[in-house]
């Protein structure tokens, strides 16, 4: 390898760091309208009328939609790949009901912001507020109020079993029952959802989006809208930030009407406080566990019941819990396993995809009850999670796939050496301030093959001066994969990183089919792709070099930009030369271009450990993290500097979901509480541990190089890690999340919880 | 540059630069001076732009990163922020940019924990902060031998 396995500086750095590179907020467009959005105070409401006449008169307000004059088709903001199943098509652009506080019942645009706010003030909306539920378990009651009407609250409940579980139970020799719970994070991409649409006169909507899916975005925008897929076209600027919340169709919608409407570009940029209160979210989960252990300390019998608090409309509901099931199943072996999931509707703000999609839900329950099981059955922690755990070769027993890589014994036992396990676990605890470590382990899949199809398409176009464009739709929200694939393809080609030009934009006009950036796969699929177009760039450069030099194929080899003959190397010729001759050749001229169409084979899981050494006052029941030790497989580093990126960030989220992070709704209004910044804390500078992290390469023959995903596999056992070393700090077991000062207080002091 | 506009009462200088003057490198994340993401230099300190009325700039000398790209070269923090890989989405990095730039040039020496603090005004969701740290750590030592040197 001469370029992949570098940790190569990053191509859109210098123009990141110099403030030059164009986010979807920065275009400005001639003749220009700012949009905003009138929302629902209420969490449940009917929507009597709306009369926006006074609004429509202000000087300044171009265009006003709402229910009554916005298309009525139905979709799922997730922007599901058709084929997929199981997704309730249960939004409209505008609804007749508002089933969370936030919603948006209409959309002005004007030729500023402060016109299109006072406008918003000017409408009158007359809403029957209904009864409300804001928890999943009030939401399943018999007499709770029904959101979808006609619907029951229960939209999705999925179901399995391996083996047999009862009776697995029963021949337990111990068996354990806890019940657990985790909370609603929000994503706080530092860029909000944002975009600018036009519609221009030939019946064509362009719409300048901050998305991860740009392609997914056209085929719902489309059918939202009732549009032909073909009139759509979605450009993708450089994202900041996505983590999940841009795999979702939420403000395009709104902007797109009002450009159809106005025939002028309309911007829409959601404020911090639209971020927190009608974004998307984390999924809340209550899970229980039932878990029986053999003689042998080997599980015989793995149970969950787990519950999500979807929100107002289903989303990714569906697909999240089922990750976490696949997420719970695959942590641990056992002689019989079953899953009973449901996901319910609640008068709050739909939860979506963000980082871990499912899996953080499955991983804290299940390694907090891992350590529960070692303690009172004083079992060691590592060797029990080992004996338990899948290995390369063994089979998922409801899928049927074969897991083909993964280094689970390195992971724990490089973690614990770094962190000084053996050392950290005699010591002795007394006093106020208690130090406490904890593992967690966990396993996530790259790319969502075997829930959907997975494929990706490239094109790698040489240039006559023989450096080569990279064409693909592979979205870039921060992750750095543009460089990877910079990286791949120079690999491939055999060429410096710096002959490589890779576009930095997506647009669904111009570049080739890929589903989207998320289920950490990008480099997996994508980088699949950009390979395989490489490759076969390469097999045209040799061929049309044979021709030109009258040398064998065989005989030739590709290097530094050149194809040169292997027995004599001074007989060459360069790629820009190559180029020249056949593309402007009097007849027979040709282009060399390479195409690559990439399906994976398997979803190449990903397996680690992490490592958290804590301090707890027991007077204040704050916690400190005072160390983060991250081991992960990642099949093969492409650029280790971008993974380590990669897995800080993913520790900064899983800390704050741990510590400081949840969306808390006041019961009374249905209104979230802490929507800015100051409210909601995520961790600051000086709030962050060190952090050391250890990337294990065993490569996965199904991606590029071996690479396999590591953008979500980091979060996932964050939380775990911190709970298992406050419980081994304060010798109480925590069950819920977040780990609050006054949760664990009241813990350790033996109080009831708080309302 | 100078600039000589008209502003409203309520505008906010981040408006100003961003809406009137197209410096887009400044970024407005929170309005509410949460996040950082709006820092300039004015008259020499940091300031959060989305808090400031546009009004109070009159008079004032408002730097941006726009003014550090005239320069023609990076400024030493760009740099070690590049080469460090600290740089990601790149949304909060302008005012990230601009903040330290301001602190170093009052704190030169400052410790790795002073810079933490300083840091700590600026939310950053994608690094951790992580190689951040390292980057100024890097962009502080270079800038001290810069002086040294001068």
């Amino acid at each position: 390898m001469r370029v992949v396995g570098n940790s190569l500086v990053r191509v859109d750095a210098f123009e990141k760091v110099t403030g030059f590179v164009q986010y979807a907020g920065d275009i400005k467009l001639p003749d220009m309208l700012y949009a905003k959005l009138l929302r629902s105070p209420f969490p449940h409401a009917e929507i009597v009328s709306i009369n926006a006449e006074r609004a429509e008169r202000l000087l300044g307000v171009k265009a006003i939609v709402s229910y009554k004059n916005a298309p009525r088709i139905k979709f799922n903001s997730s922007c599901p790949v058709l084929q997929t199943v199981g997704l309730p098509l249960d939004q409209l652009v505008f609804p007749e009901k508002a089933r969370f506080a936030g919603e948006p019942v209409a959309a002005v645009a004007a030729v500023d912001i402060d016109t299109a706010e006072e406008a918003l003030s000017m409408i009158d909306v007359n809403y029957k507020p209904l009864p409300f539920v804001l928890n999943a378990d009030a939401a399943m009651r018999p007499d709770a109020p029904q959101i979808h009407n006609g619907h029951s609250n229960i939209f999705s409940e999925i179901s399995y079993e391996s083996g047999d579980f009862d009776k697995s139970i029963e021949e337990s020799e111990h068996v354990f029952r806890g019940k657990y719970s985790t909370t609603s994070i929000q994503h706080c991409a530092l860029e909000p959802h944002v975009c600018v649409s036009r519609y221009d006169d030939s019946g064509k909507l362009t719409v300048w989006a901050s998305t991860q899916i740009p392609f997914r975005l056209r085929t719902w925008l489309s059918r939202a809208l009732g549009l032909p897929v073909g009139k759509v076209r979605i450009i993708r600027p450089p994202i900041g930030g996505g983590f999940g919340g841009k795999e979702e169709m939420v403000a395009e919608p709104y902007s797109a009407l009002l450009a159809m409407r106005t025939r002028r570009p309309v911007r829409l940029e959601y404020t911090r406080e639209e971020e927190f209160t009608a974004g998307r979210r984390r999924h809340a989960s209550t899970v229980e566990l039932e878990t029986g252990v053999d003689k042998d300390g080997f599980f015989k019998a793995r149970g969950i019941n787990a519950l999500l608090q979807a929100g107002g409309y289903a989303s990714h509901a569906s697909l999240v819990l089922g990750l976490m099931g696949t997420v719970f199943r695959m942590m641990y072996k056992s002689q019989a396993a079953r899953f009973n999931g449901k996901c319910v509707y609640t008068n709050t703000t739909p939860g979506g995809a963000l980082r871990g999609y499912g899996g953080p839900q499955a991983v804290f329950p299940v390694e907090r009850q891992v350590d529960e099981i070692c303690r009172e059955l004083n079992l060691d922690p590592l060797e029990f999670r080992l004996k338990n755990s899948f290995k390369k070769g063994d089979t998922d027993p409801v899928s049927g796939q074969i897991i083909t890589s993964g280094a689970n014994e390195e992971c724990l036992f490089k973690g614990a050496a770094k962190v000084g396990w053996n050392t950290i676990q005699s010591r002795t605890q007394s006093g106020d301030i208690r130090r406490g470590i904890g593992v967690a382990r966990y396993m996530y899949p790259t790319s969502a093959k075997g829930v959907w199809p997975e494929s990706s398409e490239a094109f790698a176009i040489v240039n006559e001066d023989g450096s080569v464009n990279i064409v693909t739709s592979a979205v870039d929200m921060g992750t750095g994969i543009s460089t990877g694939l910079v990286q791949i393809a120079a690999e491939e080609l055999r060429v410096g990183a710096d002959k490589i030009n890779i576009t930095l934009e997506s647009d669904t006009d111009t570049n080739p089919f890929d589903l989207g950036a998320y289920a950490s796969k990008v480099t997996f699929v994508a980088g699949g792709a950009v390979r395989l177009a490489a490759e076969e760039a390469r097999h045209k450069l040799l061929a049309a070099a044979s021709q030109i030099l009258k040398v064998d194929l065989n005989e030739l080899d590709t290097r530094e930009g050149y194809v040169c003959s292997k027995l004599e190397p001074n007989r060459r010729i360069s790629f820009g030369e190559i180029v020249t001759t056949f593309r402007y050749a009097a007849s027979g001229s040709t282009s060399i271009m390479g195409r690559g169409f990439f399906e994976p084979p398997g979803n190449a899981p990903v397996f680690g450990a992490q490592f958290a050494e804590v301090e707890v006052d027991c007077q204040t029941g704050r916690t400190k993290v005072l160390r983060i030790v991250a081991a992960l497989d990642v099949g093969r580093a492409i650029n280790p500097a971008n993974i380590e990126g990669q897995v800080h960030g993913a520790i900064h989220m899983g800390l704050g979901s741990a510590l400081s992070e949840f969306l808390s709704w006041d019961k009374s209004t249905g209104k979230i509480q802490n929507s800015s910044f100051l409210d909601y804390k995520v961790f600051t500078a000086p709030d962050m541990p060190k952090i050391d992290v250890i990337i294990l390469e065993y490569p996965d023959p199904s991606g590029p190089y071996g690479a396999k995903g590591v953008g979500e596999q980091a979060t996932l056992p964050t939380a775990a890690a911190v709970a298992n070393a406050v419980s081994d700090a304060v010798g109480v077991s925590l069950r819920e999340l977040p780990l609050t000062s006054e949760r664990v207080y009241r813990r350790i002091h033996n109080l009831p919880e708080a309302e | 540059m100078r600039h000589q506009v008209l502003v409203k009462p309520h505008w906010t200088l981040a408006s100003l630069l961003r809406d009137i003057l197209n410096l887009t490198s400044v970024k407005v994340a929170c309005g509410t001076g949460d996040c950082g993401c709006c820092t300039v230099i004015a008259n020499g300190k940091a300031i959060l732009s989305c808090l400031t009325p546009a009004a109070r700039a009159d008079g004032m000398e408002i730097e941006t990163n726009e003014g550090l790209r005239k320069e023609g070269h990076l400024h030493p923090i760009q740099t070690s922020l590049v080469q460090h890989g600290a740089v990601q989405c790149g949304f909060c990095i302008p005012g990230m940019v601009m903040n330290l730039k301001a602190y170093l040039a009052e704190n030169p020496n400052s410790s790795e924990e002073e810079l933490r603090k300083v840091l700590g005004g600026n939310i950053c969701r994608c690094t951790g902060y992580v190689k951040q740290v390292e980057a100024l750590l890097k962009a502080r030592d270079e800038l001290m031998s810069e002086k040294r040197l001068s």
